[in-house]
């Protein structure tokens, strides 16, 4: 099977409100997908679904090939080892330095050589444009900096999959370009990512598919292109045409 | 004068202290040991064990020390400065336990989550992340606390333990004039001060 994530009739809901309905999806290995939608409509909640941050009600979950949604506890900590996530607000871990942030969670529980570790996440420390950071602690950095420190982390644990939450969201303007410069050089990597975004030149760039959600329904799947410029849903174009306003 | 500052009384007021550092620094290492595990085991949330860390910090941290130092050298088999120690551990760690616990909140919720993303356990995530954060906030907390520790240890005297207060005021019953009665009073203010401001500043010394 080529797909590394499958969502099966997954419902999610919090106490009555209902957050995701019914939704199946399957996400090809290797592929980019960008999940655009208003805000409340459980974009976020599809996301943490994934590595089971929230745990859906009805549904299966399966990755790569193995169900996860009734794993224990102690299983389901291997299943994240490969299940990175970047977060709006970045949380570096506050007190260890930029090189202890890429490197614990490799050392700590994947049980790798330090030195294999350190090499790997100087590398990647590279690949964000942030080799001369590595003694600084998160505090001393900026936001874009700390983001693209999240992104290396991330890396630096080797996933089969990136999952984004509006990493840009919180990043003063002046700040977004180069995180998102940096997302679009990582997106060439053979893993399989979801990006929540409103990064609309981003997600034409980088997807291969971009998902419309709305109510906790999946209103349009298809291309950039697709969806960007023949939405089929009244509501999809009405959330265009409300964020081209607003850029 | 001369009737304050005898050999005799020193030595007797020298005694005192030790008997308070005794108390206090014991007093400190049982309370920071049971109020670390009082207070991860609340904040933990779930369980009967966080349920009654609860009821137990809630309950002692609303009755007066003094009770528990009375009701304690009376109603249990052990010698005076045992007494003092077990009632005053009971005291203090309810009060560490909420520090520990403020402590462990103050973490923002992003640290657990990163944690969590990349495999951590919820041990594993307390350990490495959590923790080392908290401690460096719980630290101040924590030291204003043993100060106080070790003022309270002067409520002792009420049970006849031989500690600074009441070697203080066994010492005042040989004086006749307020004047030697001042003079002793400020010398053994001045002790719990040198004492404490010390705590503080070797406290204010340890850096992460
Ligand atoms: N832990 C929770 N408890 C209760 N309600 C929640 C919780 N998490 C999310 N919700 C609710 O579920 C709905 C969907 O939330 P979600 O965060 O998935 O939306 P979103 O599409 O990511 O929105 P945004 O663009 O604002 O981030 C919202 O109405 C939200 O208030
Ligand atoms: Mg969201």
């Amino acid at each position: 099977m080529d797909n590394m994530i499958e969502m099966k009739n997954v419902s999610m809901s919090f106490g009555a409100l209902e957050v995701l309905k019914d939704i199946s999806l399957s996400i090809k290995r290797a592929s980019k997908t960008v999940i655009i939608g208003p805000s409340g409509s459980g974009k976020s909640t599809l996301l943490r679904c994934i590595n089971l941050f929230e745990r859906p009600q009805k549904g299966k979950i399966i990755i790569d090939n193995e169900e996860i949604t009734h794993l224990r506890h102690r299983d389901l900590c291997r299943i994240r080892q490969s299940i990175g996530m970047v977060f709006q607000a970045f949380n570096l871990y506050a007190h260890k330095t930029v090189l202890e942030n890429l490197c614990m969670a490799p050392v700590l529980l994947k049980k790798e050589k330090y030195k294999d570790v350190k090499e790997r996440a100087l590398m990647h420390l590279d690949q964000v444009g942030l080799s001369d950071k590595i003694d600084s602690y998160p505090s001393k950095l900026s936001g874009g900096q700390q983001q693209r420190v999240a992104i290396a982390r991330a890396l630096n644990m080797e996933p089969k999959i990136l999952l984004f939450d509006e990493p840009t969201s919180a990043l003063d303007p002046e700040m977004i370009s180069e995180v998102l410069n940096i997302m679009t050089k990582v997106a060439q990597e053979d893993i399989t990512m979801i990006f929540v975004t409103h990064e609309m030149g981003f997600a034409s760039n980088i997807a291969d598919r971009v998902l419309f959600l709305n109510e906790g329904i999946i209103a349009e799947d298809g291309t950039p292109d697709e969806v960007f410029n023949n939405p089929k849903n009244e509501r999809t174009k009405q959330f265009f045409s409300k964020i081209l306003k607003h850029t | 004068m001369k009737m304050v500052f005898t050999y005799e009384n020193m030595i007797f007021l020298l005694r005192g202290l030790e008997i308070t550092l005794i108390i206090a620094f014991s007093t400190i290492a049982l309370s920071f040991i049971f109020g670390s595990i009082l207070g991860i085991a609340r904040f933990s949330g779930k369980g009967i064990l966080a349920k009654l860390s609860a009821i137990y910090i809630d309950t002692v941290r609303n009755i007066p020390l003094l009770l528990f130092i009375i009701g304690f050298r009376f109603t249990l088999p052990l010698p005076p400065v045992a007494s003092a120690i077990a009632s005053m551990t009971v005291f203090t760690s309810a009060m560490v336990a909420e520090i520990v616990r403020g402590g462990l909140h103050s973490v923002s919720h992003g640290q657990w989550e990163a944690a969590y993303s990349q495999g951590f356990s919820y041990v594993g995530t307390m350990i490495h992340i959590i923790l080392p954060q908290a401690v460096k906030k719980i630290l101040k907390p924590l030291m204003s606390q043993f100060v106080t520790a070790i003022k309270d240890t002067s409520f002792c005297a009420i049970i006849a333990v031989h500690e600074l207060m009441y070697s203080g005021m066994i010492v005042m019953g040989k004086f006749v004039t307020s004047t030697q009665a001042i003079i002793l009073y400020a010398l053994i203010a001045i002790i719990y001060f040198t004492l404490n401001t010390a705590l503080l500043k070797l406290s204010n010394k340890i850096k992460f």
